[in-house]
């Protein structure tokens, strides 16, 4: 194969068998990879009632067919699992340079089950594939874990692992590859420490075999030549200040979500803008392998009682313990940035449930006493203090490391959880930014800004200007959108490059950069039909498995404070989201009942089974 | 008229004397792409206009007192 390694690895961790097996080529062109190839395998070989953090579970990590080549951003990687936050599954993507190695192993995925007596990691040098015991690496951070693992395996592998949030299994811990690139949302890490697989590490070398070098060269030089001109005219925002320039964006909207989204602006808002963090703490700007943007930030912090280094932190970090708990303290947030990555724990996860926790102090509904220290809206100190409790289970942190609807649950007041299906929001408020709202309460992982974002449409006008605060006619674009995504993150490449450079920016959003990049490396012919035929074949076929798991239209849902009460102030102020009218017009969209069932039809076009 | 434009990130090199925040005065029935020629802002530079918190295309009218705000279309996270 092409494209494609044409070879999946399984690990049984129970027994400590290795098992590669080959990759069905029809499999692989209906489901693309990555994420496709996630849920290809978790509705075959899940049972969607399995305890997430059971032997039972199984683990997905897949790259897709452009990962490892030369195609701009072809650098990611899937972990697929059902989530414990959730219940729902997991689709946690990440970039760095471990993907790129993990495909050039020559396995496009690795299907882990079972849970081993004692910690171990998986080495992968090539295809030859062992377990080694990690009982030595057990409680380590993740810096020290992959520090361990480059001085005893190579020093040019390439490391993801969890730290000790994952092996306590905080129910929103992430994996951490290249030290700092998270597959962040979901709690993927507490799977991986409930099966007591601490790493895996990977050495690959050589290309990625395409089926029409001279083709692929050819799409690579007009794609990134039009990148290049582009560049020239509009300086590279991201690259000068990351991502957490958006705060710019979503402040003059007003829908940067404030005081545990009882606010759409934020008074502080500049103390967390990426032009603050490029003045007062930026190193240099940081890339994932084959990526012409670099928006990843390296940084370095003095401030006395917040210092150290690392990456980040990333726009949906810096809403969520910034602006969220009204913290403008840009060095407070990167130091617990820092520690999420360091202990393995998603930085939106945690942000939202520190802001939740203030509001139930606030309101009187969590005795500080609880908590065991004061906990008042904008305490940089108690987010820092916080953070480091959670990652460890120690003191309150073990009750904030559930997360925030359990949380608020224990302390009666569920409604002040901000999440849809049980997982917090990124910073985009539905009330100003109507299709978001739809996004998040249809998105397979509860609400997420990475499985299709209107925002780029709503706030950006990318790629073409929609009137944000309307509902009417969201549902084709979130939809379609949708599909784009599962395009983009089945094929192993980056949502920003993919939405302004590899699309036609029209209301269909044709990826036709895309298809020339898949057909050059793959030689799988698709037409841009299948290809985007795919795209939905995988979105439904994640909703399948949802509805599997007794997910239904009442679990597409946001919490009353976005859908009944109005914005108070800013300009998007008076404004509610109206999910019902769009769920009413999104179900008929995507072919699926009212109740949010897909029917027959539906999936006997897509080639998908019956709901069972 | 005068209106009030705020030009943010990489559009604040467009702003005259490099502030934020800068006063422009048009003449009546100016429209928002006649602000960003006051500003020497090339049509060609990607960007989104808002006109007091809403999104505003460049033929849309200006009122004297209005706010004009300018950033590059950029998000993430």
């Amino acid at each position: 194969m092409y494209g494609w390694r044409g070879k999946v690895l399984r690990v049984d961790l129970g027994t400590g068998t290795l098992t590669a097996e080959a990759l069905d080529p029809k499999v692989a062109r209906d489901y693309i990879g990555g994420r496709g190839l996630g849920i290809y395998y978790l509705t075959r070989e899940l049972d969607p009632g399995v305890d997430p953090l059971s032997p039972e579970s199984l683990l997905v990590m897949a790259t897709g067919p452009l990962t490892g080549t030369r195609a701009p951003t072809g650098a990611r990687y899937m972990v697929m699992t059902r989530s414990p936050l959730t219940g729902a599954i997991t689709c946690s993507n990440s970039g760095g340079h471990f993907p790129t190695a993990f495909k050039r192993t020559g396995y496009d995925a690795i299907l882990v089950r079972g849970a081993a007596a004692e910690p171990v990691y998986l080495w992968l040098d090539g295809e030859r594939a062992e377990l080694r015991p990690a009982g030595h690496l057990w409680g380590k951070t993740t810096h020290e874990t992959t520090d361990a693992l480059l001085a005893e395996t190579d020093p040019e592998a390439k490391v993801a692992c969890i730290g000790p949030a994952g092996e306590r299994r905080v129910l929103f811990a992430s994996i951490l590859n290249d030290k700092h690139r998270a597959a962040g949302r979901s709690g993927v890490g507490a799977v991986m420490g409930a099966k007591r697989l601490k790493a895996v590490v990977v050495k690959g070398e050589g290309e990625v075999p395409l089926a029409d070098p001279e083709g692929f060269r050819e799409v690579n030089t007009r794609i990134l030549t039009k990148f290049k001109e582009a560049a020239k005219i509009n300086p590279p925002a991201l690259r000068l200040h990351g991502t957490a320039v958006t705060v710019m964006a979503t402040q003059n909207y007003g829908v940067l979500p404030t005081k545990n989204w009882q606010h759409g602006t934020f008074e502080g808002w500049r103390g967390i803008h990426g032009e603050t963090l490029t003045e007062k703490y930026l190193v240099k700007a940081s890339a994932c392998t084959s990526c012409p943007i670099a928006c990843g930030r390296r940084t370095k912090v003095e401030v006395p009682g917040f210092e150290g280094e690392g990456e980040g932190p990333e726009y949906e970090t810096v809403y969520a313990m910034g602006s969220n708990c009204l913290i403008d303290n840009l060095a407070a947030v990167t130091k617990a940035n820092y520690l999420c990555n360091e202990l393995g724990m998603d930085t939106i996860t945690l942000g939202a449930t520190v802001a939740c926790a203030m509001e139930l102090v606030d309101r009187g509904y969590l005795p500080e006493g609880d908590v065991g220290r004061s906990l008042r809206w904008g305490d940089a100190e108690a987010l820092v203090e916080l953070t480091r409790q959670t990652g460890l289970r120690e003191g309150f942190g073990d009750l904030l490391a559930e997360g925030s609807l359990r949380l608020a649950t224990r302390y009666g007041h569920p409604e002040l959880a901000m999440h849809s299906k049980g997982q917090e929001f990124p910073g985009y408020e539905p009330r100003g930014s109507q299709g978001m709202g739809l996004a998040y309460a249809t998105s397979p992982i509860g609400a997420s800004h990475m499985r299709g974002d209107p925002a780029y449409w709503e706030l950006l006008g990318v790629p073409k200007n929609v009137d944000r605060l309307a509902h009417e006619g969201k549902a084709r674009i979130v939809a379609d959108w949708q599909d784009l995504f599962a395009i983009i993150d089945a094929a192993g490449l980056c949502v920003f490059f993919s939405v302004r450079n590899l699309i036609e920016p029209r209301l269909d959003c044709p990826p036709t950069g895309i298809l020339a990049y898949l057909n050059a490396a793959t030689g799988a012919n698709y037409t841009l039909e299948e290809l985007q035929r795919a795209g939905e074949r995988i979105t439904t076929a994640e909703r399948l498995f949802l509805v599997r798991a007794g997910f239904r239209r009442k679990d597409d849902s946001l919490p009353d404070r976005l859908t009944r009460v109005p914005l108070p102030d800013g300009p998007s102020q008076g404004r509610v989201c109206h999910l019902e009218a769009m769920l009413d017009e999104y179900y008929p969209v995507r072919g699926w009942d009212q109740d949010g069932v897909p029917t027959p039809e539906k999936l006997a076009e897509l080639g998908l089974g019956g709901p069972g | 008229m005068r209106v009030r434009v705020r030009l943010f990130s990489v559009l604040r090199r467009y702003a005259p004397g490099g502030e934020e925040t800068a006063a422009v005065e048009l003449p009546a029935g100016a429209r928002v792409a006649d602000a960003l020629a006051a500003l020497a802002i090339p049509p060609e530079i990607e960007r989104v206009v808002l006109v007091n918190g809403q999104h505003a295309p460049d033929e849309a009218a200006l009122a004297d007192g209005d706010e004009v705000t300018l950033f590059p279309p950029v998000a993430g996270g």
